[in-house]
Parts: structure tokens; sequence; C-alpha cells
């Protein structure tokens, strides 16, 4: 299977940052058990950007709560740092489609929140925003309240606030699904800049093809529900990478590979299961 | 409302011209009534005692001003120490229903219950249970004011975005961090909506409670000028207690601009189409 034949490899790298080990999780829905996930295996190495894209209703976001300690699993286990934490509510953090900014504070206030709610001290973390609103295209807005902002400026606040919360790992769930594609791109090249200088650990949710190439290390398909991973790809891209990149040929190679096994769905799965395992083995070796 | 125009920047024309129309058109509609009413009363003769025209009126509050205050100084104390009352008992009340599942199946039906009696049939019991003085007719204003406190703060408890709970959690924040930073702010403008409505009925409460029994207020004072045909005196009342209840609404508007900045300065940027704000 694929997860066995990945594993042996890892086996050779230092303790994933986080790892998945035959996680499931089911929803009980008036007395029936609808299976959301089934035997996922994921391993996120610390400083890696790492993509999940699947059908839409695959589990995704399912698999974030379970991550951010949201929610617990039905079955199998979830690592941080090799050890099973019991609460991993704080230490993960959590960007959602919606920016979720507190509509009665400030922008300032807003960005401290994690922080504050970890009991640090209020003017130290308000100083340390203050000296990040100018690279989140922020300055000057300190002082306004989310509502006078629009929909991109508010995403970026809600990016500060997870960068200001310090947590070593963060989840985001289709952070620009919500913006027109003009902005977007520009959200796209964004995060990549800040990515690249941060080196957090991230695991992106998206249903975005072309965006999961662009940011990512690897990334793995899942299949329709109950979601499982169905493939997975290393993007051996040469960073730091630009919006421009997407009509590079190897670009291209690769966004046409994974959009094959993300539309393989409809095929029996025995055959075409077979054939990711290969492109898989050979490309997280390189 | 007609508040959003004194805050509003006045450098923008039109804002001024709606500012205008939003004051100007109430004091015209209320000037041309005023000059009918006049006008009506002294070319078909009507005696005073049956409808005084607005003139005499303004005479009787001047002539009568220290009786009209004396008595306005009664009516306002049972009106504003009922709501504060209100106030406490409704959001209390409230938090307990929100929090408890098995307090709101044991108190909502008897919230629902208090208002559906009618309070002209309450006061005179509690003016046989408590007798005279103020506290019946603080007691009637808590009956009808707390309700409108109570429904409102329930549902604003409620109304926090789920969202935005669980995001507060992958901070990290606990259960007393969610209630101050997310659900007691997500419930203010609900609460708002309560108190607004509660002042006005207040105004109601307290003229109700004087009407069945008391010796001194501007209800007792029109019960006991009626009868007398002193009817410019009842109209004067009449003038007074809108004037109050006008002016009580308009501080609890002021108050609610100053404790939920967020709603109304987003809404004024809205209105005045400001497109430099947005980027």
């Amino acid at each position: 299977m694929t997860g066995g034949s990945e594993r042996k490899l890892v086996d050779a790298v230092p303790t994933p940052k986080i790892e998945l080990d035959g996680v499931a999780q089911d929803f009980s829905l008036h007395g029936n058990t609808l299976p959301v996930l089934r035997g996922v295996d994921l391993r996120v190495h610390d400083g890696e950007f790492v993509s999940i894209i699947g059908p839409s209703g695959c589990g995704k976001s399912t698999l974030l709560n379970l991550i951010a300690g949201l929610e617990e699993p039905s079955l199998g286990r979830i690592l941080v740092d090799g050890r099973q934490v019991s609460r991993r509510l704080g230490t993960v953090g959590y960007m959602h489609q919606k920016d979720l900014l507190l509509p009665w504070r400030s922008v300032l206030d807003n960005a401290v929140l994690g922080p504050e709610l970890m009991g640090k001290q209020r003017s130290q973390a308000r100083t340390s925003a203050l000296a990040l609103m100018e690279p989140f295209g922020l300055e000057g807005f300190e002082r306004s309240y989310p509502a006078q902002l629009s929909g991109g400026m508010r995403q970026r606040v809600a990016f500060l606030r997870t960068v200001l919360a310090d947590q070593e790992v963060i989840l985001l769930d289709e952070p620009f699904g919500a913006l027109d594609a003009l902005t977007r791109v520009g959200m796209q090249e964004w995060l990549l800049g800040l990515w690249e200088s941060w080196s957090k650990t991230v695991v992106l949710v998206t249903h975005d093809v072309e965006e999961a190439v662009l940011l990512s290390d690897r990334v793995y398909v899942f299949t329709p529900r109950p979601g499982t991973v169905k493939a997975a790809f290393a993007i051996d891209l040469p960073r730091p990478r630009r919006y421009e990149m997407v009509t590079d040929a190897a670009f291209v190679e690769i966004k046409a590979r994974a959009l094959a096994a993300l539309r393989e769905d409809e095929a029996p799965a025995g055959a075409g299961g077979a054939a990711t395992s290969a492109v898989l083995r050979t490309e997280v070796s390189q | 409302m007609s508040v959003d125009s004194a805050t509003t920047r006045q450098e923008h024309s039109g804002s001024r011209a709606s500012s205008v129309l939003r004051w100007g058109l109430p004091a015209l509609v209320i000037a041309g009534a005023g000059a009918a009413w006049e006008a009506a009363v002294r070319l078909l003769d009507v005696e005073r005692w049956l409808l005084p025209p607005p003139t005499a009126i303004g005479a009787e509050l001047v002539e009568s001003r220290d009786l009209l205050l004396r008595h306005t100084w009664v009516t306002l104390g049972e009106v504003l120490l009922g709501f504060a009352l209100a106030c406490v008992v409704g959001v209390t009340i409230a938090g307990a229903i929100a929090y408890s599942r098995l307090v709101e199946r044991a108190v909502y039906p008897f919230v629902i219950a208090s208002q559906t009696v009618p309070v002209i049939v309450i006061a005179p019991l509690l003016l046989i249970w408590i007798g005279y003085g103020i506290w019946p007719k603080v007691i009637v204003v808590v009956l009808l004011s707390f309700f409108p406190i109570v429904v409102n703060t329930v549902d604003g408890l409620k109304s926090a975005d789920p969202d935005l709970l669980r995001m507060m959690r992958t901070l990290g924040a606990n259960r007393w961090q969610l209630f101050v930073k997310v659900q007691a702010p997500s419930c203010l403008p609900y609460l708002f909506s309560g108190l607004r409505v509660a002042i006005a009925l207040s105004v109601i409460g307290a003229v109700v409670g004087e009407w069945v029994g008391a010796s001194e207020g501007l209800g007792y004072l029109m019960t006991r000028s009626a009868p007398q045909f002193l009817t410019d005196r009842v109209f004067a009342s009449m003038f007074i207690l809108s004037v109050m209840g006008v002016a009580l609404f308009l501080l609890v508007v002021l108050t609610e601009r100053y404790a939920v900045p967020w709603q109304t300065r987003g809404r004024r940027d809205e209105a005045l189409g400001d497109s430099s704000v947005r980027r």
C-alpha cells in the first residue's frame, strides 16, 4: 500500500512535526454513522509546506479540525513532534476561509489576540504587531475596525494574527477561497514571500491545484468521501518561486499529473492506485 | 435615525442635505399639525375644556411649571429606578437561561407568562400588597420592561459565531476568555435593541402605576386634572411625558453609539461612500 512504502522512506528523516497514523473519523447523522475519513496516513516535516487537495466534501476541513485539536479521531493517532499530546488546542495555528476577525476590535487588537490569550504582556505584543504592519500592507490601518477594510486586507489581518500567535504549525483552510481571482494571485505571491522568510510548517487545504503546486513542497491528493490519501507528489520546483512560473514546462507537467490523480475518481480504483504509488516513490526519493 | 446626522462629519454636502431633511421634516410636520389644530379650535369655537389649542397648552406649561416640574421629577425617578432594576434583573435572568438548559426550561415559560397577564390587573394587587409610595410603580415598570431585555439578551448570548469560538479555541482560549472576549461583545447590539424597547415601556409603566393609585407624579396629576376639566393640564402632562420618552430613548441610542462603536463606524463609512478607506 501507499502508506507502507512511504513510511519506509520517511524513517531515514528526523521525526515529523505532524504525523497522522491510520486516522479515521465518523459523524453520526440521524442515528446513521457517516464515515468522513478512512485510514489517513500523513506526515508533515518541520518547516515544510504541504498541501492537501481533493474533491469537495472529502473531509479536508475535518482533517484540519483533527490536527488543530478541535476534534478527536474515532480511530488512529495524531502525533506532534512524535508525541501523542492530549491537548493540541493552542499549539497549532488555524486559519479559516473566513477571516474571523472580532468586529469590535481594531486591526491592532485583533492581531495581538494570540499572545493576549496566552497571558503574554500586551505592550510587548503590540510592539511586535506594529513592526509587522508595514510588511503585511496594513500600515495606517492599525486603529481601523474590520468593517472598514476590504476582503484582502481583512485576510492579511487574520494572517498577521496567526503569525503573531507564534505557533510552529499553521493550518490554512482555503484561505483565499473567498477572494476574487486577481486578489487571490496577489495574496498567493505575498504568502510565498512570507513563508520563504518565516520557514514555518504549513498545511494548506485547497481545491485549486495550481495554488497547491505553486506554494508547496509536497501535495497530498485525497479521494472523495470517505477521504483517504490517494497520491502524494513532491514538488521539486526551485525556490524562491514566483507566480510567472505557472507557465513553465516543469510546472505545467506537475500540475497535469496532480490534476490527473485528482480526476481519476471515475476510473476503478485498482489500476490507478498502482500507477500513483509508482509516481509517489519516484517523487519522494528525489 | 436622527442621531446619525448629528455625529456624521459635516464636510460632506450630501450628508448635510440629508441632515436638514432628517430634522426639518419632522419639525415641519409637527408645526403643520399644530397650526391646523390651532386654526380648527379657533374657527369652530371649541370649548377649552373639551380640546384646548396648542397655545393654551403652551401657556399652561409656563404658568404651572412648578407644579408640573414637581410631578415630573417623581415620575422620572420611578422610570429610572425601574429601568435600572429591569436591566439588572433582565440580564441576570438572560445569563442564567443562556448558560443552563435546566434554567431555560424552568424559568423561560414564567418569563413569557408574566407578559400575558395585563399589567393593569397586577397594579391594583401591588397596591394591596405593598401600599402607596414609589415601590408599586417601580415594580410595574420592571414587570413591563424586563421582558424585552431578557428575550434580546438570550438571543444575543447565543448569537456568537461558532467559527469565531473555534478560532479562539485554536489560539488557546479558555471558557471565561470565550465569554468575555466573544460572547459578551457579540451580545451588546442585541442588548441595546432590548434596552431601546424597554426604556419606552418604562415611561408607560410608571404612568400606569400612578394611574392605579398614587399621590404624586404626572400620571396622578392627569387622573386628578381630567375630572376637574383641566384639559390643558392633561395635555401639558402628556407633552412632558412624550418629551421624557424621546429624550430617554435618545440617551440609550447615544450610549449604544459609545458602547458599540464597531457597528456604527462601519455603517457611517459605508453611508459616506468613502472609497479612500478601502483598498
